[in-house]
């Protein structure tokens, strides 16, 4: 029964949305199969970006196990089931907390890469972003675990305010609060201006 | 350029990750297999799982077919074989199938039944044609498993077993019923005649249908706008049958729910994607109602009373909801070794409170005024000990993130569970072992197994008895003959929870069990629950 839920190949026909697949599943459990398909390099790449390798196998099946086992309860407004699946990834990764630190104070310290993969922008940004590494990870640290959560959902996941307020359960305007206390904390650390602004051609 | 966005810079070189295994592990946990890791909840083998939060009973551990072996109905199908070349019509095998049906026997909901099953599911992996065997045991409404039972196909908004009586009895009742109730709607040609027919194959295989009402169902199956029959179809086993065929839409997409074409029982179901490639299949090899789990023999006689208590507990810890009061099982097991537990025992003579860490290593009580806190075995925990300390140990039965190391299967488990000494005199009647279960379902397991109440109603001489407990509440005990040592188990009435025992002709009760700051505390300890808890 798991008709076209990974290619349209003929553009007549309509790709089924996460949301159509996840109500599949409760009739046709083995579905959900490909949902994983779908998504589970996503999660797993961002898991391990935040766990490091060793733990980060473990908590994306566990992520997916959940969500099975969740998804009576899954919203089918909701389109796109990436926001709902990076909840459960960061509730399990909350689990991991000491772990979790651990890995970020190991990849905080690495030195900065000389980012020739096509998935690194090179942009100016970025190669300034790279001098404040250590201000950046102090912040980072010394945030509220939720305010981290929040926070690396928006810079590494590319989660979109309203998503981030799907995977968190909390809402949009929080999400943007939140937010903005994040942007003073740094921009204090940073030493109250924002260096990108005075540094377009630095690097 | 926004500060957000320079947080960027601290990600670790993205690196793809190998899911295959985590693949695998949910293709295990979608078909009903046991996953290596955990043990699912819903089995009985999940003796203490410690999951973080304790679920609903999931579909996929739901799981019988509705087929009786054929030595059951092998003297009955004279009337149904097939005597002339008759084109087969969906009609004409809703007949058959129907007719079989009646002629089974009636089955009683806690009568356990012994299945074998075959499935493949190439839909999970491109090479995926490993075909597996499990067999396992459950009660007819598939409320209680033993074993690896499970089934791959089923799932979905079944109604309940009990519902079943209810259900309309005329076919097209039974369709307008199950198209209203059901509500999700298929991608298929005919989004609500696939969802009634995937409702059939559910129930088929999840219950052991009354034969009245699951006549009505190859009936109702037969009016479906859009169902087939292929007259040979190969299940996965290898054995030929017939099969009501329910396209999903015009590419080649079908179901398919398949009948042994001697004894027009339920015998197989398969699904295949586009182009006719399959994603699915299974087989019931073999299906025997039996006496008791871990029994293949034949046996057509209704449980006793002490079965009964026994399957309606197993049920009670197993399908513990999310917005459950048994908080201590949602704490997650990681934490729960070093949470110190109050708990509140009354017996006749008055009310005792007693702290325990989880894991049971430590324990404490009020002695003339002064908390005393102990090793659980050290001499000066005479005063303060309230359950005898035989019995496997916390890291045996609730290790962390792994199912429980005490053997599943009941005749070795109530071995091991002899073989530690608590003291009591009629040790050549299982005293231990009754004991041990008290000592670990009291003292500081939060997941009890299923098949401890199973272990505990095979027991010899054990009998059943409605009173009212110390604190007037109306309990069913399960009375064992022993002359010392714990002598009876006390389950809620109501909802057949475990609440006491008699101990050396001391009734006790547990009134409160919940997560403390610490030993002699009376606040509750919230910070450790991921989801809401009573009283946090």
């Amino acid at each position: 029964v798991v008709t076209r839920v990974s290619r349209a190949s003929d553009p007549g026909e309509r790709l089924l949305s996460d949301a159509e697949i996840v109500e599949l599943s409760l009739g046709e459990p083995a579905s959900f199969a490909a949902l994983f398909d779908r998504h589970a390099a996503e999660i797993g790449q961002y898991v391990r970006a935040r766990i490091g390798p060793d733990l980060a196998e473990d908590v994306t099946a566990q992520t997916f196990l959940d969500a099975f086992r969740q998804r009576g309860r899954y919203d089918t407004s909701r389109a796109d089931a990436r926001p709902w699946l990076y909840g459960i990834a960061v509730r399990l990764i909350g689990t991991h907390r000491r772990a979790e630190a651990r890995y970020r104070k190991l990849t905080a310290r690495a030195l900065p890469e000389r980012d020739t993969h096509d998935f690194v922008e090179r942009s100016a940004d970025r190669v300034v972003a790279q001098q404040f590494r250590p201000v950046l990870a102090a912040v980072l640290d010394a945030l509220r675990p939720q305010d981290r959560e929040l926070l690396l959902l928006v810079a590494w996941a590319d989660l979109s305010y309203d998503e981030c307020a799907q995977a968190l359960g909390i809402t949009v305007s929080a999400v943007k609060s939140r937010l903005n206390r994040i942007r003073v904390r740094t921009r204090k650390a940073l030493g109250g201006a924002n260096p990108m602004n005075e540094e377009e051609t630095g690097g | 350029v926004d500060e957000i966005g320079m947080f960027t810079a601290l990600r670790p070189r993205p690196e793809p990750l190998d899911v295959s295994g985590a693949r695998d592990r949910l293709a295990s946990a979608i078909a009903g297999t046991p996953v290596q890791r955990r043990a699912p909840r819903g089995t009985l083998f999940a003796a203490a799982g410690g999951l973080v939060a304790a679920r609903a009973r999931l579909a996929w551990t739901l799981g019988l077919s509705v087929a009786v072996a054929a030595a059951l109905v092998a003297g009955v199908m004279v009337a149904v074989q097939p005597s002339s070349p008759a084109v087969l019509t969906a009609q004409l095998l809703a007949d058959r199938a129907s007719a079989a049906a009646l002629a089974q026997p009636a089955v009683s909901p806690g009568q356990w039944v012994y299945r074998v099953l075959d499935w493949k599911a190439p839909v999970f992996r491109k090479a995926g044609s490993t075909v597996h065997t499990q067999a396992g045991w459950e009660t007819a409404d598939g409320l209680v498993t033993y074993g690896n039972a499970g089934t791959l196909g089923a799932g979905g908004d079944l109604p309940s077993y009990s519902q079943l009586e209810s259900l309309p009895s005329s076919p097209a009742a039974l369709d307008a019923y199950l198209e209203r109730t059901q509500g999700k709607t298929y991608p298929a040609l005919d989004p609500q005649a696939m969802s009634v027919f995937v409702t059939i194959r559910g129930m088929l295989e999840n219950y052991v249908v009354p034969p009245a009402l699951q006549a009505e169902m190859y009936q109702a199956l037969a009016l479906l706008p859009g169902v087939a029959v292929d007259s040979h179809v190969t299940a996965i086993d290898g054995r030929v049958g017939v099969a009501f065929v329910m396209p999903h839409d015009s590419r080649g997409s079908v179901s398919e729910i398949i009948l042994n074409p001697s004894t027009y029982a339920f015998m197989a179901d398969a699904m295949f994607g586009d182009h006719g490639t399959l994603n699915i299949e299974e087989a019931v090899v073999e299906q025997v109602i039996v006496g008791a789990p871990g029994s293949t023999q034949p046996d057509l006689t209704p449980p006793g009373p002490a079965e009964l208590l026994a399957e309606q507990a197993a049920r009670g810890v197993e399908s513990i909801p999310d917005d459950s009061t048994n908080a201590l099982a949602l704490l997650p097991s990681q934490a729960y070794g070093a949470t110190w537990v109050l708990r509140q025992l009354r017996t006749a003579t008055g009310s005792q409170t007693v702290w325990a860490t989880g894991d049971d290593s430590q324990q404490a009580s009020y002695v003339d005024g002064t908390l005393a806190v102990c090793a659980r075995t050290a001499a000066c925990a005479a005063s303060t000990r309230w359950l005898m300390p035989a019995g496997p140990g916390y890291s045996i039965v609730m290790p962390q993130d792994a199912p429980s190391k005490l053997p599943s299967s009941i005749p070795q488990l109530l071995a091991t569970l002899n073989s530690y000494s608590t003291g009591c005199a009629d040790v050549a009647g299982d005293c231990n072992a009754v004991n041990a279960i008290v000592n670990m379902a009291f003292g500081y397991v939060t997941q009890i197994g299923g098949s401890w109440f199973l272990l505990l109603a095979s027991i010899p001489g054990v009998t059943v008895a409605h009173l009212t407990d110390v604190t007037g509440q109306a309990d069913i005990a399960l009375r064992f003959p022993f002359r010392d040592g714990v002598t009876e188990i006390l389950f809620k009435a109501s909802d057949y929870a475990l609440v006491g025992y008699v101990r050396d002709g001391v009734q006790t009760v547990l009134t409160k069990a919940i997560a403390v700051t610490g030993p002699g505390s009376l606040k509750q300890r919230c910070e450790s629950y991921q989801v809401p808890v009573p009283g946090c």
